[in-house]
């Protein structure tokens, strides 16, 4: 979305009738209102929410296609965003219990090779540009976290959330060492939000896109995402862990 | 009839060797291209329960190897370094494969020196493998094996600079590795590392290179460890636009 930014005087008193009947409920947050225009050149109705724990520009247009918001520095989702169902866990947070120890040497490059793709593409799309610097737009891979329990977007968890440890020799809840299954290069529980993703020596040997889906794979079941562990078929199933990765590959062109 | 047999004779005589080294040739070869395939199959079906493919692969390919005749330095070196990392990774046996790294060492040291490229994936792993040892605390003596760790990586990024020049992308993969190595405990060291490597790469192809990314990937991380996090997203934002680069040019993010 190309948004350029066109303030027009007859557009103020307009934007203000608007903006009174809309944002309202979350008056505290909202900084500036003003109209735009999509890259279509559709009129939208721009807001700068700079709120006290996110700052983003919302874009409301006459289509919901060309309509979103641009990504919060901390991956703050905006208020009253989302709600998307399936999934799990209380939210709020929890602090890391630090099983595992941390890494080191190809797996420490691993993991940061694949930090900086999952960033970029849960990020959303780089447009160009507001007050002269490139801003991003929601994707469908950003769009994975939407209405998660921790209420903050798969980069800000990425950066201000999760923690990468060696898993080698670590149990999991059931008693297994997943790290010596060949089939794990990385692994979490599900959903208390636990902030530590174990993280196999396997992963360093992973081609740099099978890896950054499979850390937001990972990421997903930080945020709360359940997945069906169990062989068969039911009415109301999780995603299987093959289709998690799956959609992680397809919504973040991985 | 006696010359003839003479002339053959001597044909086979001159000829053996070559022929011998030949064979070794396509066995090598052959040798050299499953072990490709394994590893191909390795870093796509990673993590997944099709590893086992991967794994078959290795196995098939161990055999192959195995039954090269006087296999060249090079060809022993590389089969060394996949079996030591397939013992490590997917066996959980780490002296096996410290064992398998050290004898492929000395071998490939012994017959093509101290600056072969040769040496330079063995003495990669045997770092990796130290440097786990170490952080994991899973050796008796974790200290020893940092000293280790470190020893290796920075013999393989000498070797790396002796056999491919100073400036060259393969030096820069050796100073990320060894910032990678650093980075758990001195940043600013790993920082220092991580910027050198970028200041080579960058020399490389309008800096559009998997080295480029790989070092700014390592030095957001690094500053992300001291605390300076918008110095981070400022080198986040020049790492989306190498990955970015490197997409629309179809070259692969990895080295």
């Amino acid at each position: 979305m190309m948004l350029r930014s066109r303030q027009m005087v007859w557009g103020v008193l307009l934007g203000l009738v608007v903006a009174s009947a809309t944002l309202a409920p979350r008056a505290e947050a909202a900084a500036k209102v003003y109209f735009c225009t999509s890259e279509g050149g559709t009129p939208c109705l721009c807001i700068d929410w700079d709120g006290p724990a996110s700052t983003y520009i919302e874009v409301r247009c006459p289509s919901a296609g060309e309509s979103g918001f641009t990504t919060d520095p901390n991956g703050h989702l905006p208020p009253g965003y989302g709600g998307g169902g399936g999934w799990q866990g209380p939210g709020g947070g929890q602090t890391s219990d630090n099983p595992g120890k941390p890494t080191s040497g190809e797996l420490t490059f691993a993991i940061n090779n694949a930090k900086s793709i999952a960033r970029l593409r849960l990020k959303g799309d780089s447009e160009c540009c507001l007050a002269g610097k490139p801003y991003n737009v929601p994707n469908e891979c950003t769009k994975l976290f939407v209405g998660n329990p921790l209420g903050m977007l798969g980069a800000g968890l990425l950066d201000n959330y999760v923690n990468f440890r060696d898993g080698t020799g670590v149990h999991a809840p059931d008693g297994t060492v997943p790290c010596n299954s060949g089939g794990t290069a990385m692994w979490t529980t599900c959903c208390a939000h636990d902030p530590d993703v174990m993280v196999c020596s396997s992963y360093k040997n992973l081609g740099v896109n099978d890896a950054a889906a499979i850390m937001i794979h990972e990421v997903l079941h930080v945020a709360g995402q359940p997945e069906d562990a169990t062989p068969g078929i039911g009415p109301g199933d999780f995603p299987t862990t093959n289709e998690i990765t799956q959609r992680v590959k397809d919504a973040c062109n991985l | 009839m006696k010359q003839i047999t003479w002339i053959l004779g001597i044909l086979l005589l001159v000829s053996g060797p070559a022929l011998a080294q030949s064979a070794e040739r396509a066995d090598s070869n052959e040798c050299a291209a499953l072990l490709d395939q394994a590893k191909v199959l390795e870093k796509t079906h990673g993590g997944t329960p099709k590893i086992d493919r991967a794994l078959a692969a290795y196995d098939r390919a161990f055999a192959r190897c195995g039954a090269v005749q006087d296999p060249s330095p090079a060809t022993a070196a590389r089969v060394a370094a996949a079996r030591g990392d397939v013992l490590f990774v997917y066996h959980q046996d780490r002296q096996g494969a410290i064992r398998v790294l050290e004898n492929g060492l000395k071998a490939v040291t012994a017959a093509l020196g101290e600056d072969a490229a040769e040496r330079v994936a063995l003495l990669d792993e045997l770092s990796n493998i130290y440097g786990s040892n170490a952080s994991t605390g899973l050796s008796e003596s974790p200290g020893a094996d940092r000293v280790r760790s470190r020893e290796m990586a920075e013999e393989a990024l000498r070797v790396r600079q002796a056999a491919y020049g100073a400036r060259s992308l393969k030096a820069a993969e050796g100073w990320v590795l060894l910032a990678a190595e650093e980075g758990l405990y001195q940043p600013e060291l790993a920082e220092k590392y991580a910027r050198q490597a970028l200041e080579i790469a960058r020399e490389h192809g309008d800096g559009v290179n998997p080295q480029t990314f790989h070092a700014l990937a390592m030095l957001a991380e690094t500053l992300r460890s001291l605390g300076r996090l918008s110095e981070a997203e400022a080198v986040d934002e020049e790492t989306g636009e190498v990955i970015r680069e490197l997409e629309a040019s179809g070259q692969s993010l990895d080295a």
